[in-house]
């Protein structure tokens, strides 16, 4: 019976016992409890969120769970980290540099010691911040560019620059870097795997860091301590390590890839130069300073001083006819030797535009003849002291004068003036005769005068006598000079006629007219062997008058 | 995205690789001979299908003697550029020659022959026969000068091109 009635439960029941029997399991099975947290977890982290509570429990929790994850593998959380803290660390360096060079500038702006009065002198010459120059000379080291180039190729895989470095194109510096090395390689037969090492010039080193597929190239400013060789070395080799498949990529494709920046970002460091002698008592500190004021008071004229006569030597230097030549300082005076021409401003004279005290200055000028055009031409024109109407100018070292001079002063300024240094040669070509000069003027005035002729006659009419007197005794004057000159005088006489009447006529009248005022001439004594006749076809006017040649008399005719 | 790509400049002396880079970097052309020493790097960023590429460009000393090409400076590079000049014959051999020892370095990559000094194309001593010969494919050789211009940026085009089509 009581079976019977088992079977009538489970058929009653049966159905509700399977679900209660699975919730029973449910709530034993820690296992399915933990499926069942985990998919509501989310969710009701999420409802809670502004809840600070959780936050509160959580805390410690999460704090613990870093720590324990930390000492098992630090590597995914640096990874993690990097790209937030890389940058803030770059920006904290800059501005701490930034700082530093203010703050060097504010603390030395005043400063009157000799080794901040060298240093602001040297950020006058070069044009750089003072700041910056009392950096350079107080750092030991910066990195300030580096270069990871693959190294097969030449091909720039990363550029970084140190805060406030101005930098060439990088992909073609990088270039040239590995055409170097390998040029470097073929050119002294070394090995394949070796390299170049370092390049250096001035203060400036390049120091490479080879790899099997990368280099790496630091730009470093001053001596980098040997342990630097080993961070740039560290890095290749991360590099190589992290970015194996990369870097071969790279060269069949072309395609560039981010570094991971920690492997770099210690690469890029600088050391500054400890200060000594720090926290010294105050009355040292006082003594110090009084000190550096005495100094600077002392050095105050001594640095006018010192423009003063640069600013001389630079306009010596410009001063045409001066040639400095050895410019320096002895037992306290300022000494400047040189060469000067004669003929040049006195140095002296500069000595007070310069503003510079002429108890201080020691100064030994040497002769010299300088051969700018402008001295040669003023030596020139002493040694041969041309007459007035003459100009000298000089065209290249060629000596040229134009005007007018005696032919005897021409001959002698020729010799002269050849001899004067600087002079290469002389060209008095463009220069007049002055006894040429004179006769023609009085040829001139007798071509002026003018014989009257009546229409259709051959006889003169009106004061033809007296035109003629005057027109021959001039003649017989210019063959008087010119007989003195070795010049010789001819006359040609020339007649016109009007329009009126047919030509055959007139040439007949033009003929007779010009025989009339030679025949006038002739008989007034001069030699009919100097006389010749021509016509002038000018039409409109009866009258006759002279032309008058001079020339040169020829070689040989006594 | 720049993808960067070496490109070498090979070919005898005086045959107008450094005019040919100058032209197409600067868009200038001088008259005046300067032999290149060792080797001189440029860099030019040109498009290709929306794509910009970095060419960096090593231009090496011209050598008339095989012997003395400085292979070494080929490695890595993506395409190379072998340069003669129209009016000496010789120098088309020469360019030949340089592109049977360039193999050994880097294997087969595109190459193109620019016959430089187009120019001058009425004094040229040699014919597209001879051109021919030489064994770069007609598609892959240009008359062109750095003097007028003509050809020059189609030339590394050209190039380009063919390294993309290598690399993709
Ligand atoms: N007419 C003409 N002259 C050219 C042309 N290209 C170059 N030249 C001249 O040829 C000479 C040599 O040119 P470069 O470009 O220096 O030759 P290169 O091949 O670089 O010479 P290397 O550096 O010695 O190997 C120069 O005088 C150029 O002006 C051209 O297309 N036409
Ligand atoms: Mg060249």
């Amino acid at each position: 019976m009581p079976d019977r009635w088992a079977e009538l439960r489970g058929l009653i029941v049966g159905p509700e016992r399977e679900r209660i029997d699975k919730v029973e399991r449910k709530l034993d099975d820690p296992r399915l409890n933990v499926d069942e947290v985990s998919r509501v977890l989310p969710e009701a982290v999420q409802r809670r969120a502004a809840d600070r509570e959780l936050g509160m429990a959580l805390g410690p929790v999460v704090g613990e769970a870093i720590k324990v994850s930390v000492r098992r593998d630090p590597q995914p959380i640096v990874d993690a980290i990097f790209p937030i803290i890389g940058p803030a660390i770059r920006r904290a360096i800059a501005s701490a540099f930034s700082e530093l060079v203010e703050s060097i500038n504010t603390t030395l702006e005043h400063s009157f010691s000799p080794r901040g009065l060298g240093w602001r002198f040297e950020a006058l010459r070069t044009g750089k911040s003072f700041g910056e120059v009392v950096l350079s000379h107080s750092l030991l080291f910066r990195a300030e560019q580096l270069f990871l180039i693959h190294r097969e190729s030449g091909l720039l895989v990363k550029h970084l620059t140190a805060p406030g470095v101005k930098a060439l194109p990088p992909d073609m510096v990088a270039g040239m870097l590995t055409a170097i090395t390998e040029f470097a390689r073929d050119s002294f037969q070394v090995s394949k795997q070796e390299g170049l090492d370092s390049l250096a010039m001035g203060d400036l080193t390049v120091l490479v860091e080879q790899g099997p597929a990368a280099t790496l190239a630091s730009v470093v400013r001053g001596h980098a301590p040997v342990a630097y060789r080993e961070v740039l070395q560290e890095a290749v080799e991360g590099v190589q390590r992290a970015h194996a498949a990369d870097l071969d990529r790279f060269v069949a494709d072309g395609v560039p890839f981010e570094v991971r920046p920690e492997l770099l970002e210690p690469c890029l460091i600088s050391q500054l130069a400890e200060s000594k002698g720090r926290g010294s008592p105050w009355k040292l500190v006082v003594a110090a300073a009084l000190l550096l004021l005495g100094l600077g008071w002392c050095a105050y004229p001594k640095v006018q001083a010192s423009r003063a006569f640069n600013r001389y030597v630079t306009q010596l230097r410009e001063e045409p006819g001066v040639v400095v030549g050895s410019v320096g300082r002895r037992d306290g005076q300022y000494v400047v030797t040189g060469l000067r021409d004669p003929l040049a401003r006195d140095p002296k004279a500069l000595i007070a535009e310069a503003g510079l005290d002429t108890a201080v200055l020691v100064s030994h000028w040497e002769p010299y003849i300088a051969l700018r055009p402008e001295f040669v031409l003023r030596r020139a024109g002493g040694a041969i002291k041309p007459p007035a109407p003459v100009t000298l100018a000089m065209r290249g070292d060629t000596l040229a004068a134009v005007g007018v001079a005696s032919e005897s002063w021409m001959r002698s300024a020729q010799t002269t003036a050849a001899a004067v240094a600087g002079v290469g040669a002389v060209d008095f070509s463009q220069l007049k005769d002055s006894v040429d000069v004179a006769m023609r003027a009085t040829a001139d005035q007798v071509e002026q005068l003018r014989v009257e002729f009546a229409r259709g006659d051959v006889y003169p009419v009106g004061a033809f006598r007296s035109t003629a007197d005057s027109m021959a005794a001039t003649v017989l004057r210019l063959i008087t000079d010119a007989g003195n000159n070795r010049r010789e005088v001819a006359v040609e006489v020339r007649a016109s006629t009007d329009s009126i009447g047919n030509a055959q006529v007139n040439l007949e009248l033009r003929e007779g007219r010009s025989r009339a005022l030679r025949a006038l001439m002739i008989a007034r004594g001069v030699p009919s062997s100097i006389v010749t006749v021509n016509q002038d076809s000018t039409a409109g006017v009866r009258q006759a008058y002279l032309r008058v040649t001079i020339r040169p008399l020829l070689q040989g005719t006594p | 995205m720049v993808i960067q790509r070496k490109v070498c400049m090979l070919g005898a002396t005086a045959v107008g690789k450094t005019s040919l880079v100058r032209r197409f970097v600067e868009s200038m052309f001088s008259e005046r001979y300067q032999a290149t020493i060792g080797v001189k790097i440029d860099r030019k960023l040109v498009e290709l299908d929306g794509m910009s590429v970095s060419l960096l460009l090593w231009d090496l000393q011209g050598e008339d003697d095989l012997q003395r090409v400085r292979l070494s400076y080929l490695r890595g590079a993506a395409g190379l550029i072998f340069v003669a000049d129209g009016t000496r014959p010789e120098t088309l051999t020469i360019a030949r020659s340089i592109q049977e020892s360039s193999r050994e370095v880097v294997g087969d990559i595109p190459a193109i022959l620019v016959v430089n000094k187009a120019d001058l194309e009425s004094e040229w001593r040699v014919d597209d026969e001879s051109v021919r010969a030489i064994g770069f494919s007609p598609e892959n050789t240009l008359k062109a000068s750095a003097k007028d211009g003509r050809n020059v940026e189609a030339a590394f085009q050209l190039l380009v091109r063919q390294m993309a089509a290598r690399a993709s």
